[in-house]
Parts: C-alpha cells; structure tokens; sequence
C-alpha cells in the first residue's frame, strides 16, 4: 500500500517535470500556489493527526456491539449518524464491514445506510478539515442539510429495501 | 486571517484534550500520537500529489475559464456534470475540502463546490463492488443512487441558502 502511493507520487514528480519542461513560465505560479496550499494544510496538521488518533483510540468497534443490541428505530438512526461521524477516521472502505457489524447486531437497514452515509458525508476529520477551508457559514449550511438529508436517504431507503425485498 | 484564528483554536482545543486523555491513560495517549500519525503517512502521498495537482492546474485554468463554465451565471449544466464525475469518485473529506476551495476560489458557484464536496466523498459508483461484498446487493444499490439525489439537493440548497444568508 505505501510502496505503490509513493510510486504514484514519483510518477507525479516526473509528470510535473515534464509539464514544466514544456511550459517554463508555469513553473514559478504553480511553485507558489501549491505551497501556500501546503502552508495551509500544515496549519491543521497537527489537529487531524491527533483526533484522528484520539478518536480510534476512544471509540472503539466494540461500541458497536454495545450500543445496537436492541432494534429501536429513531434512537438507533441517531445512534447510527452519531457513530458514524466519529468513528471515521480511517478510510472510507473501512465503514462498510463497520456497517456489516451493525447488520449483525440487527440494526435495521437504515441505519446501515445512515452509518456508512455518515462515516463519508460528515465525519469528524472532515468536517475539521472543511471549517478550516470553506469557512463557518459553509460548513454549517451544508453540514446541517447533511445530516438532515442523510436522515431521510436512511428511512428512504428502507422502505424501498422492503418493497425490493418482498418480491419473489 | 480567519484561517489562522481558526487554526490556532483548533490545534489548541485538541492538543488540550490530547493532554487530558494522556493524563488519564499514558498508555492511550502514546497510542493515539502512533495511530494519528500512521494514518496520516498513509495518506500523505495522495494529499502531497493532490495539492501539487491542484497548484500546476491552477497555474493552467484562469479563474475566467472556471467561472464561466462553473460559475453562478453558468446555469445547471456545470452544476450535473461535476455531480455526475463526482458521483463515481470516493475522495476522502481531508483532500475533497482543498480541492473544493480551490475550485471556489476560482469562480465555481457556491452549488458546485457543495454538491462537488458531498458527492465525491459519499456517493462513490466506482466503489460499489466493495460496498456490495459486505452489504449485500439492494442497499449499496439503493442508497447510492438515493444518495445522488440527496447530494444534488445538498449542493443547490447549499448554494440557496448561501445567497440569502451571506
């Protein structure tokens, strides 16, 4: 995994040499764009790095086991959203044997999708990382939206899950 | 100069209670600094590649070019087509943010860069096929496409509600 990312970043090198060899005058702004945005990255570095750690260290899958024994609906849908957001803080591929557990332990459908649609769309890191680049009015016109319109894909999709469901 | 207030809280309330949790646990603490930063330089070369991406393509597209055809006057067409590619795509939020700012800073509509930002991180065709192996067929399918629609509704909503209150 890290060896094939780091032949993706030396292909890039090269491509970036190859693309400044053949127009010169980019070099300087595109030098000057890309580290101010690194500039700007390393600003919030130290914050991801550490909740990223923090939050796989606190909450834990085991919650998981913990937290949706019993089948309520609108306690385990907010339960879903809620863990969600907190528990990504790995990649994306991770939320889906997360969202298998949650079929295991009998959650309902949608709170599967609220879960894995919440891991994506409004996890910790993420949002971290969009207030410090779209600003305050940004993230919360679009985070609240989110989290209402995930709420309602969840319900959505369930019942469309039963009536695909109940055909033979 | 927001930016930096924002930082500079950030970085502090979480410092802060990275030292409470190592003063509760060392143990936790220690690991938490080990796991924050092995996940980190796993991404790095995406998120360094991504950056370099996005200065070398700023340096080509003028912010006229971007603002006429993503821009607010650019109607809905810019609008699906941004939805659509990043519909297919997964992106993680820590990189999706940076290339959502830029493309803002360039003249893309407030619409675009939200549903761009909420599309590329939670609608992601490509990676069905792995959704599919752990959550069986119906719901990855399902909560896709419905999710394209919530995206699409997020991002003009997004855009709404930005002109009226900012």
């Amino acid at each position: 995994m890290k060896i094939k990312s780091l032949f993706y970043f030396l292909f890039f090198i090269l491509i970036s040499c190859l693309i400044f060899a053949l127009y010169p005058d980019k070099l300087m702004p595109s030098l000057h764009t890309t580290l101010s945005s690194l500039g700007q990255f390393a600003l919030i570095l130290p914050a991801i790095i550490l909740l990223m750690g923090i939050f796989s260290v606190l909450v834990t899958p085991d919650m998981i086991e913990k937290n949706f024994g019993d089948k309520s609906g609108l306690k385990g849908n907010l339960k879903a959203l809620f863990f969600g957001a907190l528990m990504s803080t790995g990649p994306f591929y991770l939320s889906f044997p997360m969202a298998k557990r949650l079929i295991d332990k009998g959650a309902k459908p949608s709170a599967v999708v609220i879960f894995v649609s919440a891991w994506n769309g409004i996890g910790i890191i993420a949002e971290i990382v969009e207030l410090h680049y779209m600003g305050f009015p940004f993230t919360l016109i679009r985070l609240t939206l989110n989290i209402l319109f995930i709420f309602l894909c969840g319900i959505v999709a369930e019942y469309l899950y039963s009536l695909a469901s109940k055909k033979p | 100069m927001q930016d930096y207030l924002f930082a500079v809280i950030i970085n502090g309330a979480i410092i802060l209670s990275w030292l409470v949790l190592f003063l509760k646990n060392k143990k936790k603490g220690i690991e938490a600094i080990h796991v924050g930063i092995q996940t980190i330089v796993e991404m790095l070369p995406m998120i360094l590649i991504i950056i370099g991406i996005m200065g070398i393509a700023t340096s080509f597209v003028s912010p006229e070019k971007v603002s006429e055809s993503l821009g607010d006057r650019s109607g809905l067409r810019g609008f699906l087509v941004i939805s659509i590619i990043s519909s297919f795509l997964q992106i993680p939020g820590v990189i999706a943010f940076p290339i959502a700012s830029t493309l803002w800073e360039s003249g893309a509509a407030v619409s675009v860069v939200a549903v761009f930002a909420s599309a590329s991180t939670m609608a992601s065709i490509l990676t069905l096929p792995i959704e599919m192996k752990y959550l069986g067929k119906k719901l990855p399918i399902i909560r896709i496409v419905l999710t394209y629609f919530v995206c699409v509704a997020v991002g003009l909503l997004t855009g709404f509600f930005y002109k009226i209150l900012i």
